[in-house]
């Protein structure tokens, strides 16, 4: 019997720390990934170096099932890491950290294949692979080229690991739902309800003049922030744009020709607060320059 | 000096994993080039041995010399006379000349040049070693290798298709040092990431094969290839099936499924061919969807029995040497179990929908971005099957019409569905699958089913008049959008296919014989977009000029591919591209007849006459009455006789015949020319032959401009 969902996660974050990682708590703001979270857009942006490990509930409308669908999910627990600059022995650290929770890479076929990975809302692009293991994807690997519509450099290495697939790979369990999360309880008995009422939501109920209405509000409030200098806070008025856009069109709401134009908008907020970030920090001097976190204990 | 040396040369770039489309041509690249340095060089021009792996690219030379052969130049100074004086003393002009060579005036010899004779000196470079040539050549070869997407990483300082790890350079066992993305050489290289040692020493460039072999690495591609190929037609056999051929690929020769194994071979160091199970239930799914499945995110090869069904069995390729706790196979298993449990419910979801009824989601769905949605596609497209089934019909041809029309109102219905959705390779054949499923008549289900038809130059054709159609209709909308947005696809850029798109409608319309006008036709599929479209970029008239041409030169290339001579291709085309069917008949009829006796003169004669009327303007029209010359009324009279006999054999396109007919007029025109005077001082007399001439230009040209055809040879002019 392999690990449970919690175990599982604890142990992710347990090997990270290990490798010098800041170990983060999700954000409570609604993301679709764990590469919108404040602690990888805003410290993958210029020189300043930076280790940060973990999970990111990811909510995406269209996935959404109404419980029904095995292996799709309104929402999942990406588990995320971001090591600045990505190290020489970025892959073996990897495939190191497999052994993690229990899996023997020489017992198993595990490859990096070809996958890239775009974000037009965020202006932020990578080049990597989805990482197979017996032909079924266990990670999304990234090298960050482009965040927030900015170059970057040093890179930063994005590692996405789909928790809930591993969890069920480990366990030969063929439904979600059924999967072990801990304290006796299945991933149904903790979120099949949630997963139903926000398929409802999402699809059938959502109050589509309100949450245009709250598009333009939270938009404009971002960039009158931007404006006062305030950065992260209108970052988190990008990231309500972003999930409100999102169930706009998982509620079909959204026209083929509206559809661009509103991905534009909340890039225009996200690449203005990379800047504003990346302005704010340069000003500071780039403290983290002086104080680099100690990289791999091991 | 050129030629063999007997020392090898081994190069090898150690990378992440390399995208795997990216692998061959990438290693074809830097063998070429190499091999080009160290010619250009004088070292050799041996072949290289090519290696490519996903971690590796490397290139092992034969038969490189050690180094160059010194070269003898002469440097050439100022004219004797100007370097000594009349005492014979060397003038400031010798001097300076020394002091920038470095020698000593006394060192001057005299050198014969072009311009007289001359002060100078010889000097001898010196040959330089391969290793040096191949240190500075190495990071310069390497970094001009082109890749489709190239990454920075770590520091960001390097750019590479993936992050470079070792470089090893070594001139039979010597080291060539020289750096590239920040990596220097050496002659270690690394073995497979399981199997292997992680640091290999080699002792010579040419151990390089058979140490990566010992450590779980077959650095060759065919080789491996050829080893997955066997295992796999191993591996069919003991299931008792054969690789299936998935749908929308074609296969080549032994392999049926060529595009997986060149994919798979790039993906593995040491390949494993695993066999492995599902629950037989899901073979009630369509094999479509199945085959897909299998091969889309998997790339599993999926079998068939003999009798043609799918079996409950896949292949597997994996990068390992061995599986013997049978943890891959299950794995493999299991991964594959939920992907058809994700299809069955795919399958079911859209089951509960008729596919007639999913056509209102159409308008949330793009077609392009410029050119609005699937909904507005659908309009046009039903509008543009009106004048397409008339002119099949025309053709003889006859499609249900009731069958396209249904066919056109639910043709994009399946782009919503979940199966779509998950396989984007199976749009139109869901659509096919589905209406069948919901009863709809054959001719509309198959019509659906093989609309984007053909795929590929070698793809088959939709197998009905119906689909033929849909297809045609199809494509002619969107190269009329794409036109009309100003893009004209060249050959480095096409990103909508418009070149296959348009080279798919002309091979529908010729294989099925289908004559009508691109003029007409284009033009309908233009107006569909009149005045709906706000970011059009040219005008109607404009883009169908422009589409016009651009069919031109894809019936030019189609028929040089299907073996014609360009010449008769153009000739054909350059009198009159509108019709492709019968533009390829005029084609076929000219290529076969030009090499008949007399060919030859009548394309000349025919030249002859567009010269003499090139700049006249078009006159009265020809009198019989005011012909006065016994030639010309011959002439005339044949031309009488051609033109009766053409108009039979033009109906029936009969373009043989037809040009047999026009070829009876050589033999007048001759003497025409021979004893008339074209431009007759009479102006009357004078406009009248030319209007004769005139007309047999046009007799000729309703079969091809012959002219195009003359012989190169200085001809007499009237």
């Amino acid at each position: 019997m392999g690990l449970n969902f919690q175990e599982l996660i604890l142990r992710l974050q347990e090997f990270w720390a290990g490798q010098g990682a800041v170990i983060q708590q999700p954000y409570d703001v609604e993301v679709g990934a764990g590469t919108m979270h404040p602690d990888t857009f805003f410290r993958v942006l210029g020189p300043e170096p930076w280790r940060t490990a973990y999970c990111s509930p990811s909510r995406r409308p269209v996935d959404g099932r109404y419980g029904q669908n095995p292996f799709r999910l309104y929402r999942h627990y990406q588990f995320q890491v971001i090591l600045k600059p990505s190290p020489p022995d970025v892959q073996e650290i990897y495939l190191r950290s497999l052994g993690a929770f229990g899996i023997d890479p020489r017992e198993h076929d595990i490859r990096f294949e070809e996958d890239n990975w775009e974000s037009p809302t965020l202006g932020a692009a990578g080049v990597g692979w989805q990482v197979m293991m017996d032909g079924m994807e266990i990670s999304q690997f990234t090298y960050f080229q482009q965040a927030g519509g900015l170059e970057l450099s040093p890179i930063a290495a994005e590692i996405t690991y789909g928790s809930e697939r591993i969890c069920m790979f480990l366990n030969g369990v063929d439904n979600v739902y059924d999967l072990a999360w801990g304290g006796g309880l299945t991933y149904g008995d903790v979120r099949l309800e949630e997963e139903i009422e926000f398929s409802r939501h999402n699809f059938e109920a959502a109050d589509v003049v309100l949450l245009e209405r709250v598009f333009q509000q939270y938009e404009a409030e971002g960039h009158r922030l931007l404006g006062l200098g305030i950065v992260t806070p209108a970052y988190d008025c990008a990231l309500r744009c972003s999930h409100t856009f999102n169930v706009l069109e998982a509620r079909g709401a959204i026209s083929v020709t509206e559809r661009t134009g509103y991905i534009q908008r909340v890039r225009r907020l996200a690449v203005a607060c990379a800047k504003a970030y990346l302005a704010q920090r340069e000003a500071k001097g780039f403290p983290l320059l002086r104080r680099a976190p100690s990289p791999a204990a091991s | 000096m050129s030629g063999a040396g007997r020392h090898q040369v081994l190069l090898e770039i150690g990378t992440e994993e390399i995208p795997a489309r990216m692998v061959q041509a990438a290693v074809e690249e830097l063998g070429r080039t190499l091999v080009e340095v160290l010619s250009k060089a004088g070292l050799g021009s041996a072949s290289p041995r090519l290696f490519a792996t996903p971690r590796r690219l490397a290139v092992l030379l034969d038969g490189v010399a050690s180094r160059q052969a010194d070269q003898e130049t002469e440097i050439s100074g100022p004219p004797v006379a100007a370097a000594y004086d009349a005492q014979g003393k060397p003038t400031r002009a010798a001097e300076g000349f020394a002091r920038a060579q470095g020698v000593a005036v006394s060192d001057l010899k005299r050198v014969r040049t072009p311009k007289g004779e001359c002060v100078g000196l010889r000097r001898t470079i010196a040959g330089r070693s391969a290793v040096q040539v191949l240190a500075d050549a190495i990071p310069v070869v390497v970094g001009g290798l082109y890749f489709p997407k190239t990454m920075r990483w770590g520091s960001g300082e390097h750019r590479f298709v993936r992050p470079v790890h070792s470089v090893v350079a070594l001139f039979d066992g010597e080291v060539v040092g020289t750096r590239f993305a920040g990596v220097a050489s050496g002659r270690a290289t690394f073995g497979h990431r399981v199997a292997g040692r992680e640091r290999i020493e080699l002792a010579l460039a040419r151990d390089y094969p058979e140490a990566l072999r010992a450590n779980g690495v077959l650095a060759d591609a065919v080789e491996r290839r050829a080893k997955i190929a066997r295992q796999l037609a191993a591996a069919a056999r003991a299931a008792g099936g054969a690789i299936a051929t998935p749908p929308g690929t074609t296969p080549s020769g032994a392999d049926a499924d060529p595009e997986l194994l060149d994919e798979v071979t790039e993906m593995v160091e040491w390949p494993l061919v695993i066999t492995g199970e599902f629950d037989v239930r899901f073979l009630e799914l369509p094999a479509e969807i199945l085959l897909t499945s299998m091969r889309h995110h998997q790339k599993y090869f999926a079998l068939r029995a003999p009798d043609g069904t799918l079996l409950n069995r896949f292949l597997s390729v994996a990068n390992v040497a061995q599986d013997p706790k049978g943890a891959i196979r299950r794995g493999n298993e299991w991964v594959l179990k939920a992907r058809l449990a994700d299809a069955r419910f795919f399958f079911d979801e859209d089951r509960k929908h008729t596919l007639g009824s999913l056509g209102d989601a159409l308008d949330r769905v793009a077609f392009h971005e410029k050119l609005g949605s699937y909904a507005d596609k659908r309009r046009r497209v039903e509008t543009l099957a009106g004048p397409l089934l008339q002119a099949f019909a025309a053709s003889g041809v006859r499609p249900d019409a009731d069958a396209v029309r249904v066919a056109a109102g639910v043709a994009k219905n399946d782009l919503v569905t979940h199966v779509v959705k998950e396989f984007p390779e199976l749009q139109g054949i869901v659509g096919g699958l589905y209406a069948r499923a919901d009863g709809l008549p054959a001719a509309v289900a198959d019509a659906l089913y093989d609309q984007y038809l053909p795929r590929s130059q070698d793809d088959a054709l939709p197998r009905t008049a119906e689909g033929a159609v849909l297809s045609l209709a199809d494509r002619l909308d969107t190269q009329a959008g794409i036109f009309l947005l100003g893009i004209v696809p060249t050959g480095s850029r096409d990103p909508y296919g418009i070149r296959r798109s348009v080279q798919g409608a002309c091979r529908i319309l010729i294989e099925r014989r289908v004559s009508l006008s691109l003029q007409g036709i284009c033009g309908a599929a233009l107006r569909g977009y009149s005045g709906r479209l706000p970011e059009q970029a040219v005008s109607e008239e404009s883009a169908r000029a422009a589409l016009l041409e651009f069919w031109t030169g894809r019936q030019e290339f189609l028929a040089i591919e299907a073996g014609l001579r360009p010449e008769s291709v153009r000739a054909a085309l350059g009198a009159g591209p509108d019709d492709p069917y019968d533009a390829r008949r005029r084609m076929e009829a000219v290529d076969a007849f030009r090499d008949e006796a007399g060919f030859a003169d009548l394309a000349s004669a025919h030249k002859r006459i567009k010269n003499i009327l090139q700049g006249q303007e078009a006159g009265t029209p020809f009198e019989t009455a005011r012909l006065s010359d016994e030639a010309e009324r011959r002439l005339a009279k044949r031309v009488d006789s051609v033109r009766a006999g053409l108009e039979g054999a033009l109906a029936a396109r009969e373009y043989a015949r037809a040009l047999a007919a026009i070829a009876t007029l050589r033999e007048p025109l001759d003497r025409f020319f021979t004893e008339v005077m074209v431009m007759a001082e009479d102006r009357a007399v004078r406009a009248n032959r030319l209007a004769l001439l005139r007309e047999i230009a046009t007799l000729i040209t309703q079969v091809a401009d012959v002219s195009l055809i003359a012989p190169a040879r200085p001809g007499k002019e009237a």
